[in-house]
């Protein structure tokens, strides 16, 4: 760079020497004006490179700071992590209530495993549920439900093929069946929902409750069904005297063997009056 | 001496395990009433049997309230209505009114509102 702006200066003050050397031998030559100002320009141009150059280098400057502020921004930040998570690792467990919180994936994903069946299926159509409405028809298979009349009309039911017989009004009964209709369009109401996220009726009768409940009509008394560990200790029971018996058994046969060969091989008839004294034995 | 008399007395009249009955054990029936709670139908048949206005059961479904803890949350397969239920039961209001059918009815479409919510059409 420098011998670039070396030559140019000495070019400039070559010809400008030259320019004045001409003038002074009174021949003045433009050449030498033209050559004056080509140098003059390639003068200018060197330094806009120069002003570039320098401008280039603070630049350079600039970025290198801003590079190491950034980096020492970043280590201060590692810095300070690392401090928290020290800090926060020394922080004594917090109460039960915090920890019962956390759930772990494996926990979760079994739970909703175990909650699958009882919850909605992925082919439910919601659209097909009807709209709400304390009375309307829920039989579509069956005979032409009467609408309560002073209920808003109701839509269809899972079809929506079947909007014809909601309307259907049987004039000389509404008076007196209207209150079963109502209890009937309710009870329906809640029995025609295509899924409910509860057990129904029959499945609570099976359970351990509704098998209480027959017990109790059949008149078998449910306290008197042992608990396990009642039941092991009835089979001790139970094992204890029937080693009893067997022992007694035991030792009623050998009894009985003994009085055989005390006898001399009396016959076995005599067994029952052993135990009455015999003056001969 | 007077000698024990082995037989004919009564038999020691052996105490009643609490937490046995029927072959079942309280947990699995308690369990199991907790769940059925979430039938609006079971509960108007409660209600319907004056079991609602009875101080001892009313406490008996205060004591219920354990099943929210996750330990024993756990076992709920219906965790929501049961749930729902069991916080609605504990009102006196709630519980005065669950003889009416229109809202036994509002909880039965509550219960599948939430259910399906977020299912949309197709």
């Amino acid at each position: 760079m420098l011998s670039q702006f070396q030559a140019s200066y000495r070019r400039m003050d070559q010809s400008l020497q030259r320019l004045t050397d001409s003038i002074a031998a009174y021949n003045p030559s433009t050449a030498a004006a033209d050559e004056l100002v080509a140098a003059d320009d390639a003068l200018n141009e060197d330094l806009g490179t120069l002003i570039q150059h320098q401008r280039n280098v603070l630049r350079i400057e600039e970025l290198k700071r801003i590079a190491q502020d950034n980096d020492d921004r970043i280590k201060a930040h590692f810095r300070a992590v690392a401090e928290l998570r020290k800090e926060l690792a020394a922080i004594p467990s917090t109460s039960t209530s915090a920890s019962a919180r956390s759930v772990s994936i494996d926990e979760l994903l079994s739970y909703a495993r175990f909650i699958s069946p009882t919850t909605l299926p992925p082919t439910f159509r919601k659209q097909d549920v009807p709209a709400q409405s304390l009375s309307r028809t829920a039989d579509t298979e069956s005979q032409p439900h009467i609408a309560n009349g002073i209920a808003t009309p109701p839509p269809g039911t899972h079809d929506d093929s079947q909007p014809g017989t909601t309307a259907l009004v049987n004039g000389s009964n509404i008076g007196t069946r209207a209150l079963k209709d109502e209890e009937k369009a309710w009870l329906d109401s809640v029995a025609s929902l295509p899924f409910v996220p509860w057990p129904e009726q029959p499945t609570i009768a099976n359970g351990a409750l509704g098998q209480i409940q027959l017990m109790l009509e059949q008149g078998k008394d449910p306290a008197t069904v042992l608990s396990p560990t009642e039941r092991a200790a009835e089979e001790e029971k139970r094992k204890v005297e029937e080693e009893a018996e067997r022992a007694e058994e035991e030792e009623k046969r050998r009894r009985r063997v003994e009085m055989f060969d005390a006898a001399g091989g009396r016959k076995r008839g005599r067994e029952e009056e052993s135990d009455v004294f015999d003056p001969d034995a | 001496m007077e000698t024990l008399e082995t037989n004919g007395t009564t038999p020691t009249p052996r105490l009643r395990d609490p937490d046995f009955y029927a072959g079942y054990t309280r947990f699995q029936i308690e369990l199991e009433f907790v769940q059925s709670l979430s039938n609006p139908l079971y509960i108007q048949h409660l209600a319907l049997n004056k079991y609602l206005d009875d101080p001892a059961f009313i406490a008996y479904l205060a004591y219920l309230e354990y099943f929210r803890r996750p330990e024993y949350l756990r076992f709920l397969l219906y965790p929501g209505p049961t749930l729902r239920a069991l916080e609605l039961l504990q009102q006196e209001h709630f519980r005065k009114d669950a003889v009416t059918p229109a809202l036994i009815e509002a909880m039965a479409r509550e219960g599948f509102e939430a259910a399906t919510s977020g299912t949309t059409g197709i």
